[in-house]
């Protein structure tokens, strides 16, 4: 799956580095709004992801490789992440600043890798662990500034798993324990 | 100019709002503390301790942090520091394995007055939960002596390797049972030998090494969540099974020279 990605990352940068006059190439067409790379948010260490925005501008659906080096894991984890996100407060202040007030996004990350479980290895009854160690899935809330064709932006995060551990001892876990950061850096195409 | 205010004010909300601000992956090895089993350990050897020990036996504590806090703070209060010698997790310290889970943990027993000793349960070896145990607690299998009695604490969570007749190490625990002492043996395990998740093929000659060795007295262990205490067949050994501190229960022993007095406890 990983691969993939870099193939279309690969082939992304051939088009904004070749000059295409042909604007309805195939390559124009499925060329993302923007690319991002991030920092932290249970995404990996690192992030690198394509972005698509939708005509109205309030939906946003975004594809991402994530790493985290062996200093923070047992060996690389290498994830992908897919995010959905919507942008319910939004406003542009001049033609070339725009601020994402609000964005609130859902993702599904999968991190590969022998150890890791999607659907639980055979040598363990049906039930045994209802969770699957390789999945999680995660809520964000965060703005996002426009300026030119550069955007930053930061999230708060939380994920199931973290959220399961808040409810079951809500009185020892504290409510901000359970959200953390990630910033990113976008760059919009078109 | 508002930009730049807003800006500003993301970044010290940013700074400001989480505990732990960086989370890279719930799969993550980034634990808050480092050997707290030896660091226990030294905590208990610099205790005057008298011939008999007076300890508590926790267990399963994953996703059961209030019951784990109001543990703390109730074992705290109502036992003065010289009369509790340690206090032995039985594993289960997380539910995912994951390193959140584990710093959740010790959040709250560093609030305790008394030495904390954690041995490895199945769960914490999910993901990469092992690694973070072995950086947070120290080797899986381990064994130190307090005053005339010895502790071997071992990984005995067979299924999670396909019972691969790894766990537990019977080599390892040989080696330690060969070494000439005289102390009595007290074993602390997480899945105990009768349990279908105890790897078939070593339970036997596990239970027969554990029973057979001279001043064995005592096995502990978790993961049934259900208090239960058996004899051996062979001998007056005993295998202990604590219950999990979800159901706000607790275990204290008393033993003095080879006598045992356990008791299941609620708080």
């Amino acid at each position: 799956m990983r691969y993939i990605l870099f193939i279309t990352l690969i082939f992304n940068c051939h088009i904004l580095s070749a000059n295409n006059s042909d604007s309805t190439s195939i390559w124009k067409r499925i060329m993302p709004n923007s690319v991002n790379i991030q920092f932290a948010g249970n995404t990996g260490m690192f992030s690198a992801g394509v972005n698509y925005i939708s005509p109205n501008k309030h939906w946003e659906g975004n594809f991402s490789y994530g790493v985290v080096p062996q200093k923070y894991s047992d060996r690389t984890i290498h994830s992908t992440t897919i995010k959905a996100r919507y942008i319910p407060l939004m406003r542009t202040y001049n033609r070339s600043a725009e601020v994402k007030w609000v964005n609130v996004g859902m993702w599904f990350n999968y991190a590969y890798g022998e150890k890791y479980f999607y659907k639980l290895p055979v040598y363990y009854d049906a039930g045994y662990y209802y969770f699957p160690t390789a999945a999680n899935l995660g809520l964000t809330i965060g703005s996002e500034l426009k300026r030119g064709k550069w955007g930053i932006y930061y999230d708060f995060g939380t994920t199931d798993k973290r959220v399961i551990n808040f409810v079951k001892s809500s009185r020892a876990v504290d409510f901000h324990e359970i959200w953390n950061i990630s910033f990113g850096l976008s760059y919009y195409i078109k | 100019m508002k930009l730049h205010l807003y800006i500003l004010l993301c970044f010290i909300i940013l700074f400001t709002s989480c505990k732990r601000n960086f989370q890279y992956s719930v799969l993550e090895v980034k634990p808050i503390a480092k050997d707290l089993n030896a660091r226990a350990i030294a905590e208990i050897q610099q205790r005057q301790l008298s011939d008999s020990l007076h300890f508590l036996i926790i267990s399963d504590t994953q996703v059961s942090y209030d019951e784990l806090q109001d543990f703390v703070s109730y074992s705290n209060s109502k036992y003065a520091s010289n009369e509790i010698d340690f206090i032995l997790h039985a594993g289960d310290i997380t539910d995912y394995g994951a390193n959140f889970e584990y710093n959740l943990y010790y959040d709250e027993v560093k609030k305790s007055k008394f030495p904390i000793i954690a041995t490895i349960g199945n769960h914490d070896m999910l993901g990469n939960g092992r690694t973070i145990y072995q950086k947070m607690f120290g080797e899986e299998n381990f064994d130190f002596e307090v005053g005339n009695y010895r502790f071997i604490g071992l990984n005995t969570n067979g299924r999670e390797v396909n019972f691969n007749q790894e766990l537990p190490n019977i080599d390892w625990l040989h080696n330690q049972l060969i070494l000439n002492s005289d102390k009595n043996i007290i074993y602390l395990s997480h899945v105990s030998p009768f349990s279908s998740d105890f790897d078939p093929h070593l339970s036997e000659i596990f239970q027969h090494m554990i029973e057979s060795t001279p001043y064995a007295l005592l096995s502990i262990h978790g993961h049934s969540h259900s208090f239960s205490l058996e004899k051996s067949e062979n001998n007056n050994f005993q295998y202990l099974v604590a219950p999990t501190i979800n159901k706000r229960q607790y275990v204290e022993v008393k033993i003095a020279g080879d006598k045992t007095e356990i008791k299941q406890k609620f708080f």
